[in-house]
């Protein structure tokens, strides 16, 4: 009786070949399960449900009509990805592996939503590139309302599509997910990198800029035209310069604990200076400009994008009153 | 004309009709159609229905051990199943009414 079945189904197969293989993989998958039951009753099947062409070719009309226009299919690739569907879905308690994704849909329906919030918060300056919470402006709670509004609507954008398939909707919510999956990929990359220490941030406060600056050498004579040469790259570089102010090092810029421990040398140097008794008064009369005046010579000035390696190499030059 | 025509655009609906008091596998649903009187329906589409609206996301399914004989694949109506029942039948009812009417002998 098995071979019978199993010949008439070859039979139905073949007639069908001309079928896109996951449609007619579909629809057969259940038929030798099937004949076996219909064989059970007794009797050929030929005898019970006539040849298998004619078979086939009712079989056939049940098919709902194909749709016209639309040449690209994933059927091809989803009839691939079905078999390692139902092999992995054991190792996560399931019948296929795409059973157990279903079930965390709502999961990454709420990280959408949050990485929407950050979407949404950017053009406003929404947080840091390494913010967890966005900020709305500057606001942290307009940045939890929001947060809260998006994680919302994602998920009932979610619920709704799932269950609701009008088309418009579908592409909507489509086309949102990616470009939300593409900004939170670069975010998360972004803010991986901060984090990681590739790009340290700054310890310290920026501080209301300081003017009336001068660069002076240890004999308190000012020093002019001054510029730093990064001896790694070859190129000049841009500079931070920390102050050692008299008894207190860099006054404001940087705690005392953590300018040390970043910059012992430079630490080291301030603690020497202190030592001898007291700074040299600087020398102005080299440039001709008015005392207090800021000096126009020195290059030494805050840059945003200076290594903090910069800043110690310069540092031990420019002696006692330079800053950032 | 013959009925098998006229089956074609109903079969959806009959077949979620069989199963709306009592779910049944295959070949005893095909069984109660022909009892209910659509004697020229075939195995083959009620098969092929029966797998569609299940791709459709209208039926469930489950398997009963038999005593004597394979497993039997029994389908059952889902909500979304019965509701696609209810606004057939509302379709059907709006249908048949009109072709009544058209070709009611005066």
């Amino acid at each position: 009786m098995n071979e019978d079945i199993a010949r008439y189904t070859a039979a139905v197969t073949a007639a069908l070949s001309d079928l896109p293989v996951a449609q007619r993989e579909e629809l057969l998958e259940d038929l030798p399960a099937h004949l076996a039951e219909v064989a059970s009753e007794g009797g050929s099947l030929v005898d019970r449900l006539g040849t298998p062409t004619a078979y086939a070719a009712e079989l056939r009309a049940t098919l709902a009509p194909v749709p016209r226009g639309h040449r690209f299919t994933v059927e091809p690739l989803l009839a691939r990805w079905r078999p390692v569907d139902r092999r992995l879905g054991p190792l996560f308690g399931h019948e296929r592996f795409t059973d157990f994704a279903v079930l965390l849909r709502p999961a990454w329906w709420i990280l959408r939503g949050y990485f929407a919030a950050f979407l949404l918060a950017a053009p406003l300056g929404g947080g840091g590139p390494q913010a967890l919470i966005p900020r709305l402006g500057s606001s942290l709670l307009g940045g939890l309302v929001l947060t809260a509004g998006c994680v919302l609507g994602s998920l009932w954008l979610g619920r709704t599509t799932a269950v609701n398939r009008r088309r418009g909707l579908r592409v909507f919510g489509g086309i949102a997910t990616a470009v939300t999956a593409l900004f939170g990929f670069v975010y998360l990359l972004n803010a991986d990198g901060n984090l990681s220490g590739s790009r340290p941030a700054p310890a310290y406060a920026e501080q209301s800029s300081t003017s009336n600056v001068v660069l002076v050498d240890a004999q308190g004579h000012l020093v002019t035209g001054v510029r730093v040469l990064d001896l790694d790259t070859g190129d000049w570089a841009a500079v931070r310069v920390y102050t050692c102010d008299d008894g207190g090092i860099a006054a404001g810029l940087l705690s005392q604990d953590d300018w040390s421990w970043r910059y012992p040398a430079l630490a080291q140097y301030c603690a020497r200076l202190r030592g001898q008794n007291g700074f040299p008064t600087p020398d102005l009369s080299a440039t001709g400009s008015p005392a207090g005046s800021p000096a126009p010579g020195p290059s030494v000035s805050p840059s945003a994008g200076a290594g903090p390696s910069a800043g110690p190499s310069a540092s031990p030059s420019p002696g006692p009153s330079a800053t950032r | 004309m013959d009925t098998t025509q006229l089956l074609k655009g109903v079969l959806d609906l009959a077949v979620l009709a069989v199963l709306r008091e009592e779910d049944g596998y295959g070949y005893d649903i095909l069984r109660r159609l022909r009892a209910a009187g659509l004697e020229e329906i075939g195995d083959a589409s009620v098969y092929g229905t029966l797998r569609r609206l299940f791709a459709a996301g209208y039926l469930t399914t489950y398997v009963v051990p038999s005593e004597e004989g394979p497993h039997r694949k029994y389908y059952a109506l889902n909500p979304a199943g019965r509701s696609q029942l209810k606004q057939g039948r509302e379709i059907w009812r709006g249908f048949a009414s009109t072709m009544d009417s058209l070709l009611q002998e005066s």
